[in-house]
Formats: C-alpha cells, sequence, structure tokens
C-alpha cells in the first residue's frame, strides 16, 4: 500500500474514527464564486464552530480579482452570515477563524502567479505551523480542473516528500462525456496518485445517502430479500420544481439531465442500492463494490436506447399556481435549444443478484414536487388467495432522501368490517422527527472527511469511468435521434407521457 | 369537563390526574381523539413517537429541574417518560399524564410524546415496580434513571432491573454514592452507568485526539503516571476524576493493584491529593493519582485536568479545562518528536442536556464503560479489585 497506515490508538476504540484532522492550509480556488460563499466557507466557519479544525489551519483563498485578506474576509464574513445552517453569527468564533483566513490573486493561467503562491504558502507553513499539509480544493469552472493541477505541479506544490500529504478536491463535472472524462482522468494520473484525488458528489455528503447502506448491511431483515427472487423493480426518481433560476441557463445548456444529475448523483444512488456488501467498512471496501455494480452497467445500444430512454424539455405551464416559462424561453437558453430538462430510463444490471430486475431511473426540471426516493418494489405472493383482481399490490420501500427525509413500507391490510376487504397501509419513519437532530450540511461532512485522508465517500476513478460508459452510450443514442427524439412535457407535470413506454408490463412511474 | 378539552389540554402540555390502574387506558382515550381531531383540521397535525421509555426516580426537590430538563430531551429523544416523584409529604401514589409537543422543522408535524409522572411517599416505593412494569412499552429500550440521593429499597432493582435495558445513576451529586452504588449492583441493575461517563465525552475525544495518528506502542508503553484533577466538594466529588482515569488506564493495558497510604501532603494552595494507587502496568508499575482543587464557581467533581506522564521520555500530554472559558478544552502534547500547537475543543450545547441525550442514544451494554466504572468503584473504595 502506497499510503502509512495510522498506528492503532488505544484511547480511539470506541468513540468513532478520528474526527480532528492533523494541521493543514486548505487553499480554496474560486475563492470569488458562488459554491464557495454559498457552501464551502459556512462549511469551514462551521467546522471550526465545532472544534473540527485543527488549531495549525489556515484557509487562503486564490481567485483573479486583486484584494487584500481584510477585503476577502468581509466578503467571506457576509457569506456566512447568509448561508450558515447556524443564525446568528458566533463573533467569538467567528473572530478566531477569520484570523486564519487569507488571499492571494492568481490568474489561473498565469504560471508566475503560482511561484507567488508558493511562497505564500511556505509563508503560511511558517508561521501558522501547518506543516506543509495541503488540501488543494478546486470550486472553479471545469475547464480548469486540469490546468490548475499541472501549474502546481510546475512549481513542485504536489510533492508528499517529508511525510507531508497533498490532496486535491475536485468539484463535479468530472468531464461531460467518456473520452473527455478518461482524457482529464489520465491527465490528473501524470500528476497525482489516486489516493491523492478527491472527486466530490456532495449527494454522498447527505446523511439519508449514507443512511441507504446502514438501512442495508445493519439490518437482518431486508439483505435476504434484496434480490431478483423477491424485488419486481427499483425506481429511482429525483425531482426538482426548479428551473433555470439564477442565471442557470447558460450552464445548463451546456449540461442537460444527463450530464447534470443521472451521470453522478443517480449513478451513485444506483450503485448504493445494488451493491454487495463490502468485506470491510473502509473507502476501498466500499468503492470496489460500488464500482463494480456500475461495471455491471452495460452501455445501450442505439436502437436500446429507443426503446429505454425518453428525453424532454418543459413548456411553459403553471406550477404551485405561478406561470413558468417554457426551458426555450428562459435567458441563456437557445430557441432551438437540444438539451433534455428531463429523462427517464430503464436499464438492468448483468449480475448474479440482479439480473431480469428493471432499474427505473427518472429525473427533471419543473416537475410539480421536489423530491428524491428509491423505491424498491417487491415481488407479489406466489399464490393469490384472495380472488379479487382489483386488489391493490404488495409491497413498496421507498427510502426518501429529501425534503421529509425516511422510509416507508407499505402492505396489505384487512379493512376492520364483516367484509374480507383489502387495503394498502403504510408504515412510516420520519429521519428527521424520529432523531430530533439537525443533520450537518453535506458540504461539512465532506470537507472534515478529505482533511481527515477518508475518502470513502468521494467518488474513485473507475467509478466514474464505469459511470460515464454507460452515461456516454445514452448521450450517442440520443444524439443519433436528432431533434425527432426530444419530447416535450408542460412545467408542473410529471414529465412526457412518453416516458410511460418504457415501463414493462403492469409498472408505473410513482407518484411522489 | 367535555372530552375535547381535555385532549386540547392535553397535547398543550397540561397534567391531568388520573387513577393509577387507569393510566393506560386514559392515554388511549386521549391520543385517539387528538390524532382525529389533527386529521380533521381541528388540531395542530402531530405524530406520536416514542424511542423508548425512561423511568427517572427522583425526589419532589428535584422535580422542576427534572421536568424542564425532559421537556428539552423530548424536544430531541421523544419517549415515554415516567417521572416518578418521590415526596415525603406524599401518601398513596398519584399520578397524572401529559403530552411534550415539538416542532421538528416549520411545515412538518409536531412531534409529540408523553410523560406519566408518579408521586409517592418513600414508604410507597415498593409499590413501585408493580406500576411501572406494565407501563414499560415494547420493542424500543427501557432505561431506568436512579436521581435519588439514596439507595433503592431492597428487592427494587430486581424486580424492575431484570426487564430494564440499562439503569443509570449519577453518583457525583448522591448524598450516599457508596451506598447507592453497591445497592444498584446487587440488585442486578445492569448494565450500569453513571451519567459522569457521558459528561466526560470530549475528556475521552481529547485524549484520543492527542494520539491520533501520532500513537505508537513504544510511546505509550513508556506513560507510568496519570494524574486527574477535579473540582472539590460532595460525597461523590472524586467519581469523575476516577472514571477517566480509570478507562485512560483500562485504554494504556494497566491492570489494578493496590491502593496507596497518603503520606504527609506536600502543602500546596491550590492542589490536594486525595487517592493514590499502583497499577500493573504492560512494561511495569503505573501510579493514579487524584488531587482536587477548590472551584469557587465550579461543579463538585468537575473535571479540571488530565496530565499522562512518560518520565523516560521526558513528555507529557495534558487537558485542561480552560479558566476564563469553563466550557472549553485545551489539548496539549509536550514530546520532542511533536510538534503541535494547543488547540481547543468547544461543547456546543448546556451541559446537562447534552449529557443525558448521549446516554439515552448511546448503546446500553458497553463493557469498557463497565470496566470503567468497576475499576474506578475499586479506586474509590466502594467496591473490591474488579475480576
Ligand atoms: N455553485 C454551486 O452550487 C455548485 C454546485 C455543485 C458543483 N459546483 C461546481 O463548482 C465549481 C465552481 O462553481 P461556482 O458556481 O462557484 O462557479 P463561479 O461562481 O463561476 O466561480 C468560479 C470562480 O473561479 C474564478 N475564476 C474563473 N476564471 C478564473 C481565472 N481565469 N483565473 C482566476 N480565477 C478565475 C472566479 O473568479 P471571478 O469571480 O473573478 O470570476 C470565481 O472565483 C464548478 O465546477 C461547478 O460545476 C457548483
Amino acid at each position: 500500500m502506497d499510503h502509512a497506515t495510522p498506528l492503532a490508538n488505544p484511547f480511539r476504540e470506541g468513540l468513532g474514527r478520528a474526527t480532528a484532522p492533523g494541521p493543514c492550509c486548505f487553499v480554496l480556488f474560486g475563492a470569488t464564486g458562488d459554491l464557495c460563499a454559498r457552501k464551502l466557507l459556512p462549511a469551514l466557519y462551521n467546522l471550526a464552530r465545532e472544534g473540527l479544525t485543527p488549531a495549525e489551519f489556515y484557509v487562503l483563498g486564490v481567485s483573479r480579482k486583486p484584494q487584500s485578506d481584510l477585503q476577502w474576509r468581509t466578503a467571506m464574513q457576509q457569506a456566512v452570515a447568509k448561508y450558515s445552517r447556524h443564525q446568528p453569527l458566533d463573533p467569538a468564533v467567528w473572530e478566531a477563524f477569520a484570523q486564519r483566513l487569507g488571499y492571494q490573486a492568481c490568474e489561473f493561467g498565469n504560471p508566475a502567479q503560482y511561484a507567488d503562491l508558493r511562497v505564500r504558502l511556505d509563508d503560511i507553513d511558517r508561521r501558522w505551523g501547518t506543516a506543509g499539509n495541503r488540501l488543494f480544493y478546486l470550486a472553479v469552472a471545469p475547464e480548469f480542473f486540469a490546468s490548475i493541477p499541472s501549474q502546481l505541479g510546475a512549481v513542485g506544490l504536489l510533492g508528499e516528500s517529508g511525510g507531508r500529504w497533498t490532496r486535491v478536491v475536485v468539484e463535479k463535472p468530472f468531464g461531460t462525456d467518456l473520452t473527455s472524462a478518461e482524457a482529464l482522468s489520465t491527465h490528473l494520473r501524470g500528476l497525482l496518485r489516486e489516493r491523492q484525488i478527491y472527486r466530490i458528489d456532495h449527494y454522498l455528503g447527505k446523511e439519508t445517502v449514507q443512511n441507504i447502506l446502514t438501512l442495508r448491511f445493519g439490518n437482518a431483515i431486508f439483505e435476504p430479500l434484496w434480490d431478483r427472487r423477491y424485488i419486481e423493480a427499483v425506481q429511482i426518481t429525483v425531482a426538482e420544481t426548479v428551473g433555470m433560476e439564477g442565471r442557470r441557463g447558460p450552464f445548463y445548456e451546456r449540461a442537460g439531465a444527463l450530464r447534470d444529475m443521472v451521470q453522478n448523483h443517480m449513478m451513485q444512488l444506483l450503485s448504493l442500492v445494488a451493491m454487495e456488501p463490502p468485506a470491510a467498512w473502509h473507502a476501498e471496501a466500499i468503492r470496489d463494490e460500488k464500482a463494480k455494480v456500475l461495471q455491471a452497467l452495460a452501455p445501450l445500444s442505439a436502437e436500446q436506447v429507443a426503446t429505454q430512454v425518453v428525453r424532454g424539455q418543459y413548456t411553459r405551464g403553471y406550477l404551485l399556481g405561478e406561470e413558468a416559462l417554457g426551458y426555450r424561453e428562459e435567458d441563456g437558453v437557445a430557441a432551438d435549444s437540444a438539451t433534455e430538462t428531463f429523462v427517464a430510463l430503464r436499464t438492468e444490471l448483468r449480475t448474479w443478484r440482479w439480473s431480469g430486475v428493471p432499474f427505473y431511473l427518472r429525473h427533471g426540471k419543473r416537475l410539480p414536487k421536489r423530491a428524491s426516493e428509491i423505491a424498491v418494489t417487491f415481488r407479489q405472493p406466489p399464490l393469490a388467495l384472495f380472488q379479487n383482481p382489483d386488489d391493490p399490490s404488495g409491497n413498496t420501500l421507498v427510502l426518501r432522501l429529501q425534503p421529509d427525509e425516511g422510509l416507508s413500507l407499505s402492505f396489505l391490510s384487512k379493512v376492520p368490517g364483516m367484509r374480507l376487504q383489502r387495503r394498502q397501509v403504510k408504515m412510516d419513519f420520519n429521519y428527521g422527527s424520529a432523531f430530533g437532530t439537525a443533520s450537518p450540511e453535506a458540504y461539512e461532512r465532506l470537507i472534515l472527511d478529505a482533511l481527515i485522508g477518508d475518502s470513502t465517500l468521494f467518488t474513485r476513478d473507475d467509478e466514474v469511468q464505469y459511470a460515464w460508459r454507460f452515461v456516454s452510450s445514452l448521450l450517442d443514442g440520443l444524439a443519433a435521434q436528432g431533434p425527432a427524439g426530444m419530447t416535450t412535457y408542460e412545467a408542473g407535470t410529471w414529465g412526457p407521457p412518453a416516458a410511460d413506454r418504457l415501463l414493462l408490463a403492469d409498472h408505473a412511474w410513482r407518484r411522489l | 369537563m367535555t372530552v375535547d378539552a381535555d385532549v386540547r389540554e392535553f397535547l398543550e402540555g397540561a397534567a391531568l390526574a388520573v387513577p393509577p390502574p387507569a393510566i393506560e387506558a386514559t392515554l388511549a382515550a386521549l391520543w385517539r381523539p387528538a390524532a382525529e381531531e389533527a386529521q380533521s383540521g381541528d388540531l395542530p397535525a402531530f405524530t406520536r413517537v416514542s424511542l423508548g421509555t425512561e423511568v427517572v426516580v427522583t425526589s419532589a426537590v428535584r422535580a422542576a429541574v427534572v421536568g424542564s430538563l425532559w421537556n428539552q430531551v423530548s424536544a430531541e429523544h421523544p419517549s415515554r417518560a415516567i417521572l416518578v416523584l418521590v415526596d415525603p409529604a406524599a401518601g398513596s401514589l398519584q399520578a397524572a399524564v401529559s403530552a411534550a409537543c415539538h416542532l421538528a422543522a416549520p411545515g412538518q408535524p409536531q412531534v409529540c410524546s408523553e410523560r406519566i409522572q408518579l408521586r409517592c411517599g418513600p414508604a410507597a416505593l415498593p409499590q413501585l415496580p408493580g406500576t411501572i412494569l406494565p407501563l414499560l412499552e415494547p420493542d424500543v429500550p427501557a432505561t431506568l434513571w436512579w436521581d435519588l440521593p439514596t439507595a433503592p429499597p431492597p428487592g427494587f432493582g430486581a424486580k424492575l432491573g431484570r426487564v430494564l435495558d440499562r439503569c443509570l445513576t449519577d453518583l457525583t451529586y448522591a448524598a450516599e454514592p457508596a451506598a447507592v452504588y453497591q445497592a444498584l449492583r446487587s440488585e442486578e441493575c445492569e448494565p450500569l452507568g453513571d451519567l459522569a461517563w457521558f459528561r466526560a465525552a470530549k475528556w475521552r475525544e481529547g485524549t484520543a485526539r492527542l494520539f491520533d495518528g501520532l500513537a505508537d506502542a513504544a510511546t505509550l508503553q513508556q506513560i507510568e503516571r496519570l494524574e486527574v484533577v477535579s473540582a472539590a466538594g460532595g460525597p461523590g466529588e472524586l467519581l469523575p476524576a476516577a472514571l477517566l482515569a480509570a478507562w485512560a488506564a483500562g485504554r494504556l493495558g494497566w491492570q489494578p493493584a493496590a491502593t496507596e497510604e497518603l503520606g504527609p501532603q506536600v502543602p500546596d494552595a491550590d492542589q490536594t491529593v486525595v487517592s493514590r494507587t499502583r497499577w500493573q502496568r504492560p512494561g511495569g508499575a503505573g501510579r493514579v493519582t487524584l488531587a482536587t482543587v477548590p472551584v469557587a464557581d465550579g461543579r463538585p467533581g468537575r473535571l479540571q485536568r488530565l496530565t499522562l506522564e512518560a518520565p523516560v521520555a521526558d513528555a507529557s500530554w495534558q487537558l485542561e479545562r480552560l479558566h476564563d472559558r469553563p466550557r472549553e478544552l485545551r489539548v496539549e502534547a509536550h514530546h520532542a518528536a511533536w510538534c503541535r500547537l494547543p488547540s481547543r475543543m468547544p461543547a456546543s450545547r448546556p451541559e446537562p442536556l447534552e449529557v443525558l441525550l448521549h446516554a439515552l442514544s448511546s448503546p446500553p451494554v458497553n463493557q469498557t464503560r463497565d470496566a470503567a466504572l468497576r475499576q474506578a468503584a475499586w479506586i474509590l473504595g466502594w467496591d473490591g479489585a474488579p475480576g
């Protein structure tokens, strides 16, 4: 293993994993951007507030705009005050945190400024005891995911000599198709080892997504039923009500539903729900099993895409009583746009466990509700004892990811009375109200993990590549259909009716 | 009073008196119409949740403190709470029921749980197990928190303890800690946990942090001395210190050996050594010292400092409560090979609530915790050396 194994700490036994990272400098590229203000700085502040950042810690913001440390601190104070989940800002915590915030102007394409960056980082090590450990967070547009690491490498900032560590966190999207993802991966592997690269998928930072594994592998009752013999179908839905608010149009035009949601978040959900039990509870064992699921996802041919995938664009409609524009009328969207805002698909996993079980995935914008869930529908009992063809059907286990996180199981029960009448009833568990405690923000958990060096909740290179292999086959198949393959749906409805056609007999999209 | 008014008052938290045999039936009769009215929109929507049954036996003088603490607990750990108030002025057993409802999140239904209050004189204590047993909910953990400063009557724990999932005490504040400890142990009120253990959670975490990623067996074996300093006051003042020391010694693989006589004390204005014990280390002998300091505004027993020393390596590790910010700990290592700045650990919530929630949400059985409590009892002379 190229990774030094930490020596056993007898005091740690029974206390859960280490939560306090060692000394380091958090170098945040994209320090004037939206993600930095809305998510990253509030997350860092909340970690500091909980005492989870080390004493020897420093956050260096890097972006092109020339400004002083003080100017950036002031801007970040406003951002944290606005977006932190803990309100109001604790002045004492902020004061201590702000002392460790600095800013360095750097035009990402200018090599000379990386040399300045190196000088600044060495100085930070001396002054703040950050020990040469660095976490470079690339909160920048994807076109810089390759060039910034190259520049860092060129000035010797990626080395790990003398027990120092260097990690690079890469935001999504990791590539725009299989070819570009492979190229980026090859490029990064030339500069860094896989264990140094943290590909972030903030869905994996959500508590309820992590709870999928606890539910499956912490309980004995689900796993024996978790295969083709008992499961009829699996349906994964990520529905959004938002459209192109916040000037998302130009970005979305280049992405679309498949790239923006299916390739990353939905593939991760699929792998968590379908994976085999890992051999051990650590990053590599878990990611090995997830990768195997994505590997078993066969690319679809153009003919299969025609019958198993439906894409759509929303048109003008009404959502929650308000009129919503059609996608092609939105700011920054071409009048003849070919970008899908909805996608539904049916696929299968070529494994012993899942062979023959359809996995339905559905995602769209401007749908009637914001809701994400995984619904596992079980097969009917082998013998229909109650001779009533109108009986509602059997059991569905629903893992609700948002909003209202929780779990429900529906089953058949007798209706009170003299007649033998049956009705579907539901057992419900609500994650929020059962524990009463607020969950940390996904970014808090993920940043802490990256600082500690735990990559369990980050996507490994092979996972990304397998996911792209599948999604690229869909993109190619859809491109081959041309504009004729695009369907439409009215904003505020559950997507194009054509999506029903890809369901197998007796299956239906769930009404969320 | 109409049923509707009762239901409304119940949901708003008012205590409704009920004859003890009718507790369960009354609760059912209140929840059912409440649910119907909530469904029809006449009452705010709510979900009834129970993560367990928590039986708290406390004194009438602590009733207000425990009651309000329980209100906060129910917001985060909704459960059926059975509060038993032992009141010398009370005669026979009286009962009342109420609901505790909290808004988990805006727009969500309220989360409601129920409280059963039993009031009785000390003479009626032996009747309690027969009243409480039928009220324990199935399938969720049942906990007894013995918050009385005196020991339970013989047979109390044996009847109840067998079906409970755990017993909790808070012996730091008990008038007769040794007697309560011995009585609960002999009554098989197991597994027994003390709130001092949960109060010290961040001390254990801080100790672990000192050695995260840095520990090596040789260094740990060089540690020969442990010292814990806590605030003086009350018969149970030494329990938190003894528990922390016993835990750290246990983690280092030490076994209890003998209690040392305390020689004449070197006059020290701040600190009084109150206990010294010898332990068998993997590499020789070890020593645990407990000392107290007078702390004007501190609670009795409150931990002040933990020091681990390895004289042969000229190294020491220390956790210390900050005087100016008593809700923070300073964590520091002095070792030639480790260059680390002192760091601080904050506590994020008011202590009693945090402690209770931690206790209720941790698994009932924890062998490390149990071993530490048995060894602490040995250090304090409450019990013989654990086997
Ligand atoms: N925003 C989100 O909610 C979100 C969610 C998930 C993933 N992401 C991903 O996170 C990354 C950042 O997103 P974002 O929304 O924060 O983007 P953004 O608001 O456009 O911020 C980009 C940052 O990079 C800086 N920058 C751009 N070109 C530069 C150059 N040539 N030299 C130096 N600095 C330059 C910008 O500085 P200026 O301010 O001077 O332009 C800004 O600080 C993207 O990869 C995105 O896909 C974002």
